[in-house]
């Protein structure tokens, strides 16, 4: 007999909200904040917009301590993981003793800071290299700030699946709960938005230069724009934790899978996202008429959005009624490896408020199928059960299902 | 805990700074062999410290040519090498495993740290044109699974890269032990690779952690860990697969145990805190007690605060069976490998258990009363080697074990 995975607390911040329900409104009111990204003076001059906080202060919301050994990696993750850790009433002291781990999904995690350490060493020289700073040129270095912060003494483990990082992070956090390695992990995603990443990306032709929205599902995208931020859950067996928590929603199963066309066979890449999705419902032991909403992966790729839509229209072509799904990248940006714990944060408050974002600026769609329905404005429905996708550009699939607890 | 598949490794692949494949990385380690030499791959003539452990006659297009036109950071050749060798060490290169269902685990500490380099370098000498999509295809660490799942057919499962750091390759092993307990896989290539960076190599600089001529780990006069470079991949299988195919079984994994210290970016718990949670989990993963283990492939970095700690976690956990326990460190020949280190590591344990020779501690001179247990000094000893344990610890404070045995039919 499996465990069941119920999460208890929920953390998030990025440009559209410092708390769950700030953010979760921001979404739902389609309050976009894409601005110009403003480069150092050496850099390319480009003209590429991002959502992205303009001033973050760790001492506003955790008080006067010292954050300096934190880069902007770990100082996002800090402020979602400690939202996360409070509202599922967990303390310091209970998560040591439980010997509570951590999985943190990031594509990136410090870039910025190891691409600061390194131009440091060879413009101001050697002796200019800051030891503090090294700390933070390792991939893990985020997972091991928060692990000092929280007295995380289990299994600290960082997750880089590109794209999909944080929803793999969840999904790993899931089967170690399911099969009782674990009573409670804090997972999470983050991704900071870093300039040599911008550079980077734009240099594979992704990015929607100069283009102030993107546009995903529509006729008209033309790449993706960059998001930033962090988001949390606290993951524990239903078990273990049932009638002393407030439950926020249950993990019911996921899968995950690698298209090795990585998009050049489109036939190819439909069938394995298909085949993600089908065995995540099996996963879960839910049948796809049972899904009541889809948070779509599209983030504006001419690729992949075309192949994300033809699967959905498959996988749902039995239902009697249209998928209300949503492209909430559209509204946030890319968070890259922080995308599916954004998508899993945003899911978990449909299922509680019933209210599933829009799409905005879509006018042009490129959905044939009845059997899909995306809508510019924010929706009602009546939400038990949701399906997450994280569909990355590099062949690398993750599918989660979320529901109501029942 | 459902029931589980044992987990078995047939294969072992090496690319190491004293020898590039198996045979090749254990000979030299049996016979002590110094990998430590000059730094070649940048200029270290600001630095206090002048040596490394690269390898200086890797290249990629000898070991695979059909792939020499492809573009790909040194961290992703020397995966992709390390994966090569290993399935050629199983008897894999020309098989048809299209009935099992494979993958790639892999752990790193920086990816492919070469790129942000690079990046820096097209900065600094206002070059933005030389920076192509090249650049961004390659730095993200999980293409370097990916292009070995690709390169080998190895993408049933997604290909995962877990950078714990100097854990790493343990964290990978682990991951893939977990896959095939649960059943969701016959085969997974498991290991760990980094290359060596300027980047990591000022780090340590700076923390005045790299010792000047010679790494001597447990050593009285041990200065510091010498950085190096490379990649160690696991073949390793469900036994029900190993047993169908009639594979030549090297040893199984017993268990793994993972923690984290959270105590200090970049330093171990004095008192070996965490180290010792890591091995208790894996001793108890593994059904063993401390008096079953024959040997600890210790972390041994050659600092002074590791070899201390790591000494002190080992008496607290094994109590009066700690004096009776073989250790060695192989990083007093091979320098810190980074993320490959652990999966290195692992093959060599491997290898211990199937020669039954316990590998040496290097260029060990003074005993120091403070690392006070049996280092296997300066030559290699013959001995029954039933249970390796293979630890490993990293910045951030994640520590990870993994024991193997003796594969009893």
């Amino acid at each position: 007999m499996k465990n069941r995975v119920a999460v208890t607390g929920l953390g998030s911040i990025s440009s559209l909200g410092d708390s769950t329900d700030k953010f979760f409104e921001s979404v739902c009111n389609a309050s976009l904040d894409f601005r110009k990204i403003e480069f150092p003076e050496d850099y390319p001059d480009l003209k590429i917009y991002g959502s992205y906080i303009e001033e973050l202060d760790p001492k506003f919301y955790l008080g006067d301590k010292n954050f300096r050994p934190l880069d902007r990696t770990a100082r996002l993750s800090l402020i979602a993981a400690t939202q996360a850790v409070e509202s599922s009433k967990w303390d310091k002291e209970k998560l040591h003793t439980n010997e509570v781990g951590l999985s943190l999904g990031t594509m990136f995690c410090s870039l910025q800071s190891i691409t600061h350490f390194d131009y440091n060493a060879q413009t101001a020289g050697v002796q200019y290299a800051k030891p503090l700073d090294f700390a933070n040129t390792v991939i893990n270095a985020a997972a091991g700030q928060l692990a000092i912060w929280f007295g995380l003494t289990g299994p600290n483990t960082t997750v880089t699946t590109g794209y999909t990082s944080s929803a793999q992070s969840c999904l790993q956090a899931y089967k170690t709960i399911i099969y009782d390695q674990a009573k409670a992990l804090l997972v999470g995603g983050v991704e900071e938005l870093s300039h040599p990443a911008v550079i980077g990306i734009s240099r594979q032709n992704n990015l929607a230069i100069e283009k102030e929205h993107p546009l995903p599902f529509d006729k008209n995208r033309s790449g993706f724009l960059l998001g930033e931020g962090s988001f949390f859950m606290m993951l524990e067996s239903l078990e273990s934790c049932q009638g002393n928590k407030n439950i926020e929603a249950e993990i019911l199963g996921g899968a995950n899978k690698f298209d090795i066309s990585q998009g050049k066979d489109k036939e190819q890449t439909v069938s394995t996202v298909i085949k993600t999705i089908n065995e995540a419902l099996a996963e879960s032991n839910i049948s796809a008429d049972k899904i009541d909403f889809v948070y779509a992966s599209a983030n504006g790729s001419e690729t992949f959005d075309d192949i994300e839509a033809i699967a959905l229209s498959q996988v749902f072509e039995n239902n009697n009624t249209p998928i209300p799904t949503t492209a909430v990248k559209s509204i946030t940006g890319d968070l890259l490896g922080a995308s599916g714990a954004m998508q899993a944060v945003c899911a978990i408050k449909t299922l509680q408020t019933g209210k599933l974002p829009g799409t905005p600026n879509l006018t042009d769609s490129i959905i044939d199928s009845d059997k899909i329905s995306v809508s510019q404005q924010t929706i009602d429905i009546d939400a038990n059960t949701g399906l997450v996708i994280n569909i990355g550009m590099d062949g690398l699939i993750c599918v989660m299902v979320v529901g109501k607890l029942c | 805990m459902l029931e589980q598949e044992k987990v078995v490794v047939t294969g072992i692949g090496l690319v190491t700074p004293v020898g590039i494949g198996t045979t090749n990385a254990w000979q030299s380690i049996l016979a002590c062999k110094n990998g430590f030499g000059t730094v070649q791959s940048f200029d270290t003539s600001k630095y206090r410290v002048h040596v490394g452990a690269e390898i200086n006659d890797f290249n990629f297009a000898d070991h695979c040519p059909e792939l020499a036109k492809n573009y790909y950071g040194r961290t992703t050749q020397l995966a992709i090498v390390g994966a090569k060798l290993a399935l050629e060490n199983a008897g894999l290169q020309n098989s048809d495993l299209t009935d099992l269902r494979k993958g790639v685990a892999m752990g790193t500490t920086s990816g492919e740290p070469n790129q942000v380099e690079r990046f820096n370098n097209h900065r600094i000498a206002e070059q933005w044109d030389q920076l192509g999509a090249e650049y961004m295809d390659t730095y993200p660490c999980h293409s370097i699974p990916s292009n070995v799942a690709n390169t080998f057919g190895f993408h049933d499962l997604a290909p995962i890269m877990l950078p714990a750091a100097c854990a790493a390759g343990n964290y990978a092993i682990a991951h893939a032990t977990d896959c095939i307990r649960r059943n969701e896989a016959d085969m997974i290539l498991a290991g760990g690779a980094d290359s060596f960076s300027r980047i990591t190599y000022t780090g340590f600089a700076r923390l005045i952690a790299i010792a000047p001529e010679i790494c001597r780990p447990f050593d009285k006069e041990r200065k510091g860990m010498i950085p190096g470079e490379g990649s160690g991949f696991l073949v390793l299988e469900s036994l029900t697969s190993a047993r169908k195919r009639g594979a030549n079984i090297i040893a199984e994994i017993a268990g793994y145990g993972t923690s984290c210290d959270a105590h200090h970016m970049t330093g171990s718990h004095p008192k070996g805190d965490g180290a010792i949670r890591a091995m208790k989990r894996a001793l108890k993963d593994s059904k063993l007690t401390t008096s079953d283990v024959s040997y600890i492939c210790a972390h041994g970095t050659g600092t002074k605060s590791n070899d201390v700690n790591e000494t002190i976690g080992i008496k607290n956990l094994f109590g009066d069976n700690a004096k009776d326990v073989a250790i060695s460190s192989i990083k007093s020949m091979l320098g810190h490998t980074m993320g490959a280190a652990s999966a290195i590591e692992a093959g060599i344990c491997a290898l211990a258990i199937k020669n039954n020779i316990l590998p040496p501690t290097a260029n060990y001179e003074t005993p120091d009363p403070a690392c006070d247990l049996d280092y296997i000094p300066n030559a290699p000893r013959e001995g029954k080697v039933s249970v390796a344990m293979n630890n490993a610890y990293a910045f951030g404070g994640a520590n990870a074990s993994v024991i193997l045995k003796e594969f009893n039919n």
